[in-house]
């Protein structure tokens, strides 16, 4: 029997005590432990000795056995069983201390002005940032974790860093570092819905910080003052290789955006006259001003991205074609505008319209009509734009319908709350039975009242109809806003490109790579409806994905 | 206050308190036209709200430590590492994190400061604990010379051994120490605390159920309701401490989920034993 190779997980006393058993027996260990130090505080009984005391685990010993690997702050990424063999991968945190260097002199506690409870000790004393983990071990961490609110934000934004700096007041060091990552800090300034607010921790004090409102607020002092942005945007040298993105919404305007700085030629398509996809034809304009996009996107294409408008994929151009005309990759972000019926009966007539068709007319400036009386159904933000913008076009009477109750509503807070401040009527707890119609115009519409039951499988309630329980509402106009999904028919009539079950493109999450090679997916169009953070991130991945598929295709 | 991954967080008093609100523009004037209705913040306004930033009290990157540091051991820079290991066998073993469930609320844990966990009087009673050692009563500092452990049904039978061995440790630090064991009226309990009982003079044992325990104005003591089968007795104590269920970090659970081990069979106290994953080993011990 040769020498063995043994991972023991977790740094505790009795993972001490195997460490150093299996090396005796001239096995090579491995001693991975979660925190920065290993140790373990337990009390145990000495049977052997008779005598009642602390049982240390003998760490001076543990670290001194060469066949023992001592890895701490460690997290198994992986654990694959292949060929009688452990095959593992493990991410070592940075503990930011240099270990060999060290000579425990307690110097940087002293002077680090941090203080937090120690978890160390039950949180019975405090601590400093710089995690002294244990006293024997003499094992130090400095605690530099990203805090939930970067965490929280799809493109990792530096949230507590840029806000130090508007408490400081250095207004334009603050947007250049949302810059860094961000291409659009109005854009989300003015519509993101900020899922780092809800974790914010100041929200457990008293209210969270108004994170978008201050990115927001530096973002519009750049265009108020006409400051000069702090970088200037610098035409990059051409690389030569020519990228194709399908829609100029916020991921593939990301995509394409950080593309063209890496220097590669890139143009997107566009089916519709304007740029921006749901953030130009999904959302008013009272939400978000024409100006404001416009200028943003116009920084995109100053980089000398091109975008060819009212050019639609599978049926202007095949998208086989772009290949053949000489682009190497290919970056599909067409979004969800496709909106999901209601699936009751005399939904086909006059007066029966989807909020997105609703809202992409209105802000196209097609003529738009709505009645006297309108219902909106849905809960989402669609629903709540689409609510909003029917009562600014003159409807007397604005009804949403919404199956569940406001705690199931999807729609940010502040929107319910500005829709109804505005005198938008919600109705909860209402499903829609059928549309009543006469001489195919809608006259009214038959519904129920629900209530909810027990939690499905995304963790809601469920709403069940109420018997007898029918009513019947006068309407002249409904708009059905209860979810989109994306129109994937450039790519049913044959490209070959693999979908989910849910009608979304199917791609491998790590890379957004489809099936087809040097063709990649992300946004709406992958996830399904989300949130425009989430589109810029996944066209940020894209971008890298992108470029390594090209620099690779080039070592070829 | 504490956050997501139970590291507390302190409240400075020099930071303003009220959310700054946003302009808006007023609801009569949003008919007819489609202007922006969130105005946003007014300069002073935006620099107060960045104010209320709690930092998350982590790590600022000050740099104090980074200058005060002559050795020049801290690195802000060092990067995670990654690193591929492939062996012949896996140890399970529970790792330094302490977890357990938390105790049932009529003994008060959280509202009165001096009802700790087992676990909290270990730190007590720890050489490198917050109080260096010192058999203190936690915050107000007091030597306590009443002690009364509670064996909750949550920690059970398991739990009382460490207890128990607490209890011993305690004495061995204030002598007059006088101790109470309450234990359900269960031949398990008694049993193992017999077992050990020879160990701690000055011990006494009390069979029965806990009812309730309310704190006592100024002084901080606890008053401890217990009965035995029928009859309701009262008695006061210093510090109240409750054994535990340990459980397993959930870090460990998840390694264990996948590596296709049934969870069921890892059982805390357990001795070294294969699971049914071939190679991959438990232990329980703590």
């Amino acid at each position: 029997m040769g020498k063995k190779s043994v991972l023991v997980v977790g740094g505790g006393l009795s993972g001490i005590n195997l460490a150093l058993e299996q090396a005796e027996a001239g096995n090579e260990v491995y001693l991975v432990e979660d925190s920065p130090g290993i140790g373990g505080e337990r009390l145990l009984y000495d049977k052997d000795s008779g005598t009642v005391d602390f049982v240390s685990p003998d760490l001076k010993k543990v670290k001194s056995k060469k066949n023992i690997s001592i890895i701490t702050n460690a997290d198994i990424e992986k654990v694959e069983d292949g060929d009688g063999k452990f095959n593992i991968r493990i991410k070592k945190r940075a503990s930011r201390i240099i270990e060999e260097k060290c000579d425990d002199c307690k110097a940087c506690i002293e002077v680090c002005p941090i203080n937090l409870w120690d978890d160390e000790d039950q949180g019975l004393s405090f601590r400093t940032a710089i995690d002294f983990f244990n006293q024997v071990d003499s094992s130090y961490n400095i605690v530099k974790e990203t805090p939930v609110c970067q965490r929280s934000c799809p493109v990792n934004l530096d949230i507590r860093g840029y806000i130090g700096l508007i408490a400081d007041g250095r207004f334009e060091e603050s947007l250049a570092l949302i810059k860094e990552v961000l291409p659009f800090p109005s854009i989300c300034g003015y519509v993101c819905p900020h899922p780092c607010e809800d974790v914010c921790n100041r929200g457990k004090v008293d209210y969270p910080l108004s994170i978008r409102d201050l990115k927001r607020f530096v973002a519009d002092k750049e265009i108020h003052d006409h400051t000069k942005p702090k970088q200037e945007a610098v035409k990059p040298e051409g690389k030569g290789e020519l990228v194709a993105v399908i829609g100029s919404g916020p991921a593939g305007l990301t995509c394409a955006h950080d593309l063209a700085v890496l220097g590669y030629g890139v143009t997107v398509f566009e089916a519709l006259p304007r740029p921006g996809g749901m953030l130009a034809v999904g959302i008013p304009d009272y939400r978000l001003p024409r100006d404001i996009l416009e200028k943003e996107i116009g920084a995109v294409t100053a980089l000398g991205v091109e975008i060819k408008y009212n050019t639609s994929i599978g049926k202007d151009i095949a998208i086989e074609d772009l290949f053949s005309q000489g682009y190497k990759a290919i970056f599909i972000a067409v979004g969800a505008h496709k909106s999901l019926g209601m699936r009751i009966p005399g939904e086909d007539a006059e007066g029966v319209l989807s909020g997105v068709t609703f809202l992409r007319d209105l802000n196209l400036g097609s003529p738009v009509e709505v009645g006297k009386k309108v219902a909106v159904i849905g809960g989402g933000n669609v629903a709540i734009d689409s609510a909003r913008c029917a009562l600014r076009l003159g409807a007397k009477e604005v009804a949403i319908l919404y199956r569940r109750s406001r705690q199931e509503m999807p729609a940010s807070d502040e929107e319910v709350e500005a829709a109804l401040e505005e005198g938008v009527n919600v109705e909860f707890l209402v499903a829609p039975l059928e549309v009543l119609s006469s001489d195919g115009k809608v006259t009214g519409f038959k519904c129920v009242r629900m209530e909810l039951g027990k939690p499905d499988a995304s963790g809601r309630r469920s709403p069940i109809p109420v018997e007898g329980s029918e009513f019947v509402m006068e309407l002249d106009t409904i708009m059905p806003a209860i979810g989109q999904a994306p129109d994937t028919s450039f790519i049913e009539r044959g490209f070959g490109i693999e979908l989910t079950k849910r009608g979304t493109i199917k791609v491998n999450p790590d890379s957004l790579g489809t099936n087809m090679p040097g063709v990649f997916a992300g946004g709406d169009c992958q996830t399904g409806p989300w949130i425009a953070i989430g589109a810029i991130a996944a066209g940020k991945k894209a971008a890298k994905s992108i470029d390594i598929y090209l620099r690779s295709l080039a070592m070829q | 206050m504490v956050e997501e991954r139970k590291r507390y967080i302190l409240e400075f008093t020099d930071i303003p308190k009220e959310r700054q609100s946003v302009n808006e523009l007023p609801v009569e004037q949003r008919i007819n036209n489609f202007n922006q209705v969130d105005l946003g913040f007014a300069e002073d306004a935006a620099v107060e709200e960045a104010r209320r930033c709690l930092s998350c009290r982590r790590c600022l990157g000050c740099g104090l430590c980074l200058a005060e540091c002559d050795k020049d051991a801290i690195d802000f820079g060092q990067a995670d590492e990654m690193l591929d290991l492939s062996v012949d066998f896996v140890i399970l073993t529970h790792g330094v994190e302490r977890v357990y469930t938390l105790p049932s609320e009529k003994f008060g844990y959280g509202r009165y400061v001096n009802v700790a966990t087992d676990i909290e009087f270990e730190r007590i009673l720890s050489d490198d604990g917050p109080y260096g050692g010192m058999l203190i009563r936690p915050f107000d500092g007091e030597i306590p010379a009443k002690i009364g452990f509670i064996c909750t049904e949550e920690g059970g039978v398991d739990a009382l051994n460490f207890a128990i061995h607490e209890a011993m440790m305690a004495k061995k630090k204030v002598d007059s120490l006088e101790i109470a064991f309450f234990c359900p009226d269960e031949d398990a309990y008694v049993k193992e605390l017999e077992r050990n009982y020879d160990n701690i003079p000055g011990i006494t044992v009390k069979r029965g159920v806990v009812k309730a325990i309310r704190e006592v104005q100024g002084s901080k003591n606890l008053c401890l309701e217990w009965s035995n089968k029928g009859d309701v007795t009262e008695e006061e104590f210093n510090m109240i401490v409750l054994s535990m269920r340990p459980q397993l970090p959930g870090y460990i659970v998840e390694l264990a989920k996948e590596l296709d081990i049934d969870i069921n069979e890892l059982e805390i106290g357990a001795l070294l034993k294969e699971t049914s994953k071939k190679g991959v080993f438990f232990a329980g011990t703590m």
